[in-house]
């Protein structure tokens, strides 16, 4: 192996490190050994979206739940609004259902997608994983039902 | 007004479009052994999958999986092997062998030779015919064929050779398939627009639950109809079972006739045997168990419903397979034609809910 290899190597793990740090920030991954939050990793979809493009439509069907890195994206029907460390249709991970809203970027939007089923896949292969994953939904509930910041 | 040429993007996408040509042209001899390294890896890729969740990085998944097949197989040689090899041998042997006074060794099998008497009795009875001699006449000529075959194997080494290669590479190209699968997927889907790119997922999923099933559902049917075939075949003492189920096997990959063919081999050898004529009834009794264990146990369980097509469809595909190309697009028409369909079925479902069409 040269040295230039070795180097490409020491990069790529900095990186993947660096983008597991970010997804730490989402509260839904919160308490994720950096081991897990590598196999996360490996599901996620980087997209773009230009201000103005229509991420999804009300009535299609679910299979992708969107984590918002930077910008922000408005439902059209409630005029509801999320940004930067937000989830997007986050029930829609668990539920089989079709869109209920649409999603439009208002600005300039980058996201993490990720996949219903290959999430699913990912459970059954990591149970602790999905453990720690349900116990973060069901603390934000809490915080929803009774009001609490979080 | 005229719009301006952009005349540094026209020169780099036609760069771009003669480099992807001439890939194109590069790789072409190399297309089949990727395809066919892509199918051994969607066969294989459930099973990695079920290592990995021991908590198994995923090379020492695939790593452990190869292992595991590969002992599989030798195992199958060290036990089966010597003995097809003698049965073929056996096969060969009784053909080629001179016999005084013979006229010729097909001739002397017991169907085979009542129906060379009763055409010799009609001879006698109006001699113009002279059927018995073109009977033998029609033996020799199947025995010469049968008899040139190991030849024409020696005779197409080269080609022989070129097919043992195109098996080798294979492993090797579906081992980086199944080792990089998460890295390839995400590769592919980040050219996808952002448009097209949820139905696509959703497709390829369903392609995938739909067409992966089968195709590992058919691998296991070709090894369930051997076993039982080589199983009951024994249990009655016919000789050749391990042939006869090889052979029984991947003829069940034609629906409807295929299990007939296999049926046909079974009743061949019993009588190239000389067995019994009330052998042929439990031979066909036998191959008839095998199938009804096969279409109401194996095939239900593996694949949850039968492919719905009519028997003059499968009769023509595997028709055309046959003046397409060899005996193998014999056998995978059905399949692929099973497949393109599913293919064309989901996509259009997927399309139309998408209001992309």
């Amino acid at each position: 192996m040269s040295l230039k290899d070795i180097l490409h190597k020491k990069v790529s793990s900095l990186k993947k490190s660096e983008r597991c740090n970010r997804l730490k920030e989402f509260w839904i991954f919160e308490g994720l050994s950096n081991y897990e939050l590598s196999f996360v990793d490996e599901l996620f979809y980087n997209r773009m979206y230009r201000a103005g493009e229509t991420i999804y439509e009300k009535g299609f069907p679910v299979e992708l739940v969107y984590l918002i890195l930077e910008g922000e994206v408005q439902l059209q029907e409630t005029q509801q609004s999320f940004g930067a460390n937000q989830v997007l249709d986050l029930a829609s991970l668990f539920l089989s259902d079709e869109r209920h809203h649409t999603a439009v970027a208002l600005s300039d939007t980058e996201v993490l997608a990720i996949s219903k089923s290959e999430f699913d896949c990912l459970i059954n292969k990591q149970r602790g994983l999905g453990v720690k994953v349900l116990r973060n939904i069901c603390t934000k509930l809490t915080h929803i039902i009774y009001d609490k910041p979080c | 007004m005229l719009k301006k040429i952009n005349y540094t993007k026209t020169l780099f996408y036609l760069g771009l479009l003669a480099a992807i040509g001439f890939g194109i042209f590069f790789y072409s001899n190399v297309f089949g052994h990727l395809i066919a390294g892509f199918v051994l890896a969607y066969i294989l890729d459930p099973l990695v999958n079920a290592v990995e969740r021991l908590r198994l990085p995923r090379w020492l998944a695939v790593l452990s999986v190869y292992i595991l097949i590969i002992g599989a197989i030798a195992l199958l040689v060290v036990l089966f092997a010597p003995s097809l090899y003698d049965q073929v041998a056996q096969v060969v042997s009784v053909l080629q062998e001179d016999r005084p006074g013979a006229t010729n060794p097909l001739v002397e099998l017991p169907l085979l030779k009542d129906l060379h008497l009763f055409l010799m009795d009609l001879d006698a009875r109006v001699p113009v015919l002279d059927l018995a001699n073109e009977y033998v006449k029609l033996m020799d000529i199947v025995v010469e064929n049968l008899v040139e075959l190991p030849k024409t194997i020696m005779q197409n080494y080269s080609a022989i050779i070129g097919a043992v290669s195109y098996v080798g590479t294979i492993p090797l190209i579906c081992f980086y398939l199944l080792l990089d699968k998460v890295r390839f997927r995400k590769g592919l889907f980040s050219l996808i627009p952002n448009r097209y790119f949820e139905p696509t997922l959703i497709l390829i999923d369903k392609i995938d639950e739909t067409v992966g099933k089968y195709m590992r559902a058919m691998l296991f049917e070709v090894l369930a109809v051997a076993l039982m075939t080589f199983i009951a075949l024994s249990i009655l003492g016919v000789p050749y079972a391990i042939l006869i189920g090889v052979v029984a096997g991947f003829a069940n990959i034609i629906p409807y006739f295929g299990p007939f063919i296999g049926g046909c081999v079974a009743v061949l050898s019993s009588l190239i045997a000389g067995q019994p004529p009330i052998m042929i009834i439990w031979v066909i009794l036998a191959m008839i168990l095998v199938q009804q264990v096969d279409n109401n146990l194996v095939y239900p369980v593996l694949v949850g419903k039968t492919i719905d097509m009519h028997p003059l469809i499968v009769f023509l595909t595997v028709l055309a397979g046959g003046w397409f190309g060899s005996l193998t697009w014999m056998l995978i028409s059905v399949p692929l034609l099973y497949i393109t369909y599913t293919m064309i079925k989901e996509t259009y479902l997927n399309l139309k809910m998408f209001k992309l069409l």
